[in-house]
């Protein structure tokens, strides 16, 4: 006997497959059409326990025991306390791209927060994992998957889904939320439920046809894409544990499934596990925080590295951009609480192909701004520009074939910064 | 691949589709659609059958019924929804938890209360047309029983609900301004020194946000050294343009200053007002004008004719769910200019965007009628105003939760990873209308049929009867639905009947169960384009 699953797969094959914008192979997508997963650490991250190598500069306070290790062309800071930093460097310095002195032209967390992932503070910017999960909009069935952690999709709503925090997507795909209701009721039946969406895809043809006003059109057909987005997203609810949870360790898991599988192009996740805003007693805060991220981030790179990637003979590795960012750096100096404040200069994590991986571009100046880099090479020239969330949007946004001035007019983006891969 | 997957090897078939039949509506704006829109817009509920029949008969009655609509008991809820997109106050994460505040056996009721002591100001002001200025200079406050236990606040002992009470540990008095909501949600740090509190008072009471500002980090100062920072602050033209008035607002706001981890964040500490001093930081003035603490701030602001000039910004924009543009300027200033001799009540400022051929389409310059997506409030209420169905789990609310609930899935606002209103429907925001659609639909279902004498909407039907067996009878409800539902008269041979006649008899062959064809339909009309964008 036919169960739920087989049904709506089966419903899928017969009625949705042919209608839905990626039904077409997944093999066709091409080299270029790149994977991206944004990691966001809220709160804001002090760069010296990481990645800004300031140990000659007399107005940073670097930690005791700490020194500058080195892979190849690649700096970063080292500590005995923070050995899965050392250890993931060890292993990807050859992947990996570190952006020093990125200006994020605030010190308040939520215009930092839009303006590190959409360059901007305006509430109508997209951020970069809609951008880029446009791109594949007609071959995704969920371009930017939500995971946790900020979204600002502007005019992109239709790309994101999101998941929840408390295991509520996989209950809304089963209909089991209903059961859980203080009054509870049953859900549709599965194959009443699929008359119905079907149902509503001719109601929604149908409108589509006599609309008139441009914004009635657009609103007929984001509800069209989504209808047909939540369709996919039934069709798939048994291949990824969507009730995982929001524990960083479940955000990799069920991210990569979702990539693994063609699901979505671009992951948003954030690390969370203790405060990065630390204004009192900095040191012992982020080097936890840090020591926590690089291990989760060896891990996530073992998980991209085990799973096949689109191209034959590829590994999601192979394909996967990795964004690590926090919203803002701290102050160079320690305030009277033993914290770090707020601070406008911050640094990036780039690991995958397309960027020049292997280095680290900008650095930080005597004052802790960021030190102009040749555009071309990425090399400190003080002739040269200073790095702003927004060039680093605009780049990543080139490397994936779309031209950034539809998005971030008059933005430059950073040519040094992309190659490789 | 799974897509692969899905093409290739699964046997299973779906139910057969035999091409329902469809319908198209159009998008006008029909005398009923300008009810609807105003209807939904003011009280979150559709028109009744009477209120259609009324504007159907003579389009002008909309004004008396708009003005029904401001006094509705819902009116205040839906103050309070427009006004949560800007206050932002409607988060989940609070600087205190609800065990930490001895309220561990009411998290969902902790949660849904700390954020909606500002908002309940604004209703309050509404309900009783009360100058809008009051919003800054009320000396009481709203709280309910769970506020009421845990706030220094005259709360009534064993009652319960919203009521107006005043806070007891001697604050000044401004309105929302000096509620504890308000700066639970927008903390500071010495180092901050309250000037996100500024920034958010400039943003929700001036619609001035600092943050949208580009801001220009001059490399000529070392922000390392904290002389030169403030001597930037008062010279540098870069930070001048911003700090010079931001500076001194943020002082007022000291009094709400939480030193340690463990302090008591429910006082107010008046001893703490002179802070600014410690710090070596500019004196309290308000834009050029001095003052001492937040009681004179609230003054201040009610005085200031940017107060008016934002609030009517920010309803219009509400109601209209689009940014302003400069070609609004002018019906901008007719409203403010209503709402100025209306006495300044926010039912004054409604009443004229409203009733405005910009907001009922029927401009002559031409300004755009768009459609608008129904937010996931207006769509939980209408469905209650409908079955009496809410969705609520564990106490919690799942439309206003998103600990437990369904509030960012399904489009709406936390105030911290989501700041917007979904504008367009996505995969979740479907997902989410259809599991509420259908536990809505299922309930009225069955209790239509159980009470029939008290049914909401299956209200010309029995249980027992089919579109095979009593096609009449049937094509009578389809009528009432769409009326109900829509707010349009359909013909009883029309194809709206035969669509969902359709539907039902579909449903019908699968599972031989009148209750489960009837819950399958009444879930297709809930999910509806016509239903969510109005």
């Amino acid at each position: 006997m036919a169960s739920r699953r087989d049904f709506i797969k089966g419903a899928a094959v017969a009625g949705l497959a042919t209608q839905l914008p990626w039904g077409i192979a997944r093999a066709s997508v091409p080299i270029a059409d790149r994977k991206f997963i944004f990691v966001t650490c809220n709160g804001g991250w002090d760069v010296t326990k990481a990645f800004a190598t300031c140990h000659d500069n007399p107005n940073v306070t670097m930690e005791p025991g700490t020194d500058v290790g080195r892979f190849g062309d690649l700096s970063f800071v080292d500590h005995a306390n923070r050995e899965t930093v050392r250890r993931f460097f060890e292993l990807h310095y050859e992947r990996s791209l570190i952006l020093n002195g990125v200006m994020v032209p605030s010190v308040a967390h939520d215009a930092c927060r839009r303006l590190v992932m959409t360059g901007s503070t305006a509430d109508s910017g997209s951020d970069w994992p809609a951008i880029l999960a446009s791109a594949g909009a007609g071959t995704y069935p969920l371009p930017h998957l939500v995971l946790d952690g900020p979204s600002y999709p502007g005019r992109l709503g239709t790309m994101v889904t999101r998941t929840g925090g408390g295991g509520q997507l996989e209950d809304l795909l089963s209909g089991e939320i209903l059961f859980d209701a203080d009054t509870p009721v049953q859900p549709l039946d599965y194959r009443s439920e699929d008359l119905v969406d079907r149902y509503l895809e001719r109601r929604a043809a149908a409108e589509l046809l006599s609309a008139k006003h441009p914004e009635q059109k657009r609103l007929l057909d984001a509800y069209d894409q989504a209808l047909q987005r939540s369709l996919g997203l039934k069709a798939l609810q048994d291949d990824v544990d969507w009730g995982a949870g929001t524990l960083f360790g479940q955000q990799i898991k069920v991210g990569v499934s979702a990539l693994s599988l063609g699901i979505s192009r671009c992951i948003t996740m954030k690390f969370q596990e203790n405060s990065w805003d630390t204004h009192t007693d900095n040191a012992p805060q982020q080097s936890e925080n840090f020591r926590s991220l690089f291990n989760y981030l060896l891990v996530l790179m073992d998980t991209l590295a085990v799973n096949p990637g689109t191209s034959v003979g590829s590994t999601l590795a192979d394909e996967t951009l990795v964004v690590v960012v926090s919203e803002m750096g701290r102050t160079p100096q320690l305030n009277s609480d033993l914290g770090r404040d707020h601070w406008p200069c911050t640094s990036m994590l780039l690991v995958g192909p397309g960027v020049a991986s292997g280095r680290v571009i900008g650095e930080f100046d005597e004052f802790f701004y960021g030190a102009p880099v040749d555009p071309n090479t990425g090399d400190k020239d003080n002739g040269g520009i200073l790095m702003t969330s927004a060039n680093v949007g605009a780049s990543l946004i080139q490397l994936a074939d779309i031209d950034p001035e539809e998005f971030l007019p008059g933005v430059a983006p950073i040519p040094g910064l992309l190659g490789g891969g | 691949m799974v897509i692969a997957f899905l093409l290739l090897g699964c046997t299973s078939q779906p139910v057969e589709d035999t091409g329902t039949p469809t319908y198209t509506t159009g998008w006008e704006m029909s005398p009923s659609q300008q009810l609807t829109r105003a209807s939904l817009d003011l009280r979150g509920i559709r028109p009744s059958q009477q209120e259609l029949e009324a504007v159907e008969a003579d389009p002008d009655t909309l004004a008396f019924l708009v003005e029904d609509f401001l006094y509705h008991p819902n009116f205040g809820q839906r103050v309070r929804n427009l006004f949560a997109e800007i206050y932002l106050t409607r988060v989940e994460d609070w600087p205190r938890s609800a065990s930490e505040v001895g309220l561990s056996d009411f998290k969902p009721e902790y949660l849904a209360s700390v954020g909606e002591e500002p908002l309940h100001i604004l209703s309050q002001i509404a309900e009783e047309n009360l100058p809008y200025y009051t919003v800054a200079t009320a000396d009481w406050t709203m709280a309910n029983e769970v506020l009421g236990a845990i706030w220094p606040v005259d709360y009534p002992d064993g009652e319960t609900g919203w009521k107006k009470v005043k806070y007891t540990d001697s604050r000044p008095t401004a309105g929302v301004l000096s509620t504890n909501a308000m700066w639970w949600r927008y903390t500071s740090t010495s180092a901050n020194a309250n000037r996100g509190r500024a920034n958010a008072m400039t943003r929700i009471l001036l619609c001035d946000d600092y943050l949208t500002r580009s801001i220009e980090f001059s490399r000529d100062v070392n922000l390392l050294d904290d002389d030169a920072v403030r001597h930037a602050i008062q010279t540098n033209p870069g930070c001048v343009a911003c700090h010079y008035s931001l500076e001194p607002l943020s002082a007022f706001f000291w009094g709400f200053f939480y030193s340690s981890d463990n302090y008591d964040m429910s006082l107010y500490r008046p001893e703490k007002e002179q802070l600014w001093r410690e710090y070596g930081l500019s004196a309290p003035a308000y834009y050029g004008t001095s003052g001492y603490n937040l009681g004179d701030l609230g003054q201040m602001v009610s005085e200031d004719g940017k107060l008016a000039e934002c609030v009517t910004k920010q309803v219009f924009e509400g109601l209209m769910r689009r940014k302003s543009t400069v070609q609004d300027s002018e019906r901008l200033d007719g409203f403010r200019r209503d709402f100025l001799q209306g006495d300044q009540t926010l039912r004054a400022l409604y009443r004229s965007v409203v009733l405005s051929p910009a907001y009922l389409g029927t401009a002559e310059d031409g300004a755009s009628v768009d459609a608008k997506l129904i937010d996931i409030e207006l769509f939980g209420s209408q469905l209650e105003g409908l079955t009496g169905y809410r969705f609520f789990v564990d106490g919690y609310d799942m439309l206003r939760s998103d600990d437990k609930g369904l509030r960012t899935l399904g489009g709406g606002v936390d105030g911290e990873n989501n700041m917007v209103v979904a504008s367009a429907a996505n995969s979740t925001i479907m997902l989410v209308q259809q599991r509420i659609a259908e536990a809505a639909a299922r309930y009225v279902v069955q209790e239509d049929f159980r009470s029939p004498e008290t049914a909401r909407l299956l209200t010309e039907i029995r249980s027992s009867a089919t579109p095979m067996e009593n096609p009449n009878e049937f094509a009578r409800q389809i009528q009432a639905l769409h009326l109900r539902i829509f707010g349009r008269r359909v013909l009883k041979d029309g194809p709206e009947v035969e669509a969902n006649a359709a539907l039902w008899k579909q449903i019908y062959a699968v599972s031989a169960d009148s209750y489960e064809s009837w819950a399958g339909l009444l879930t297709a009309l809930f999910r509806d384009p016509d239903f969510l964008l109005y």
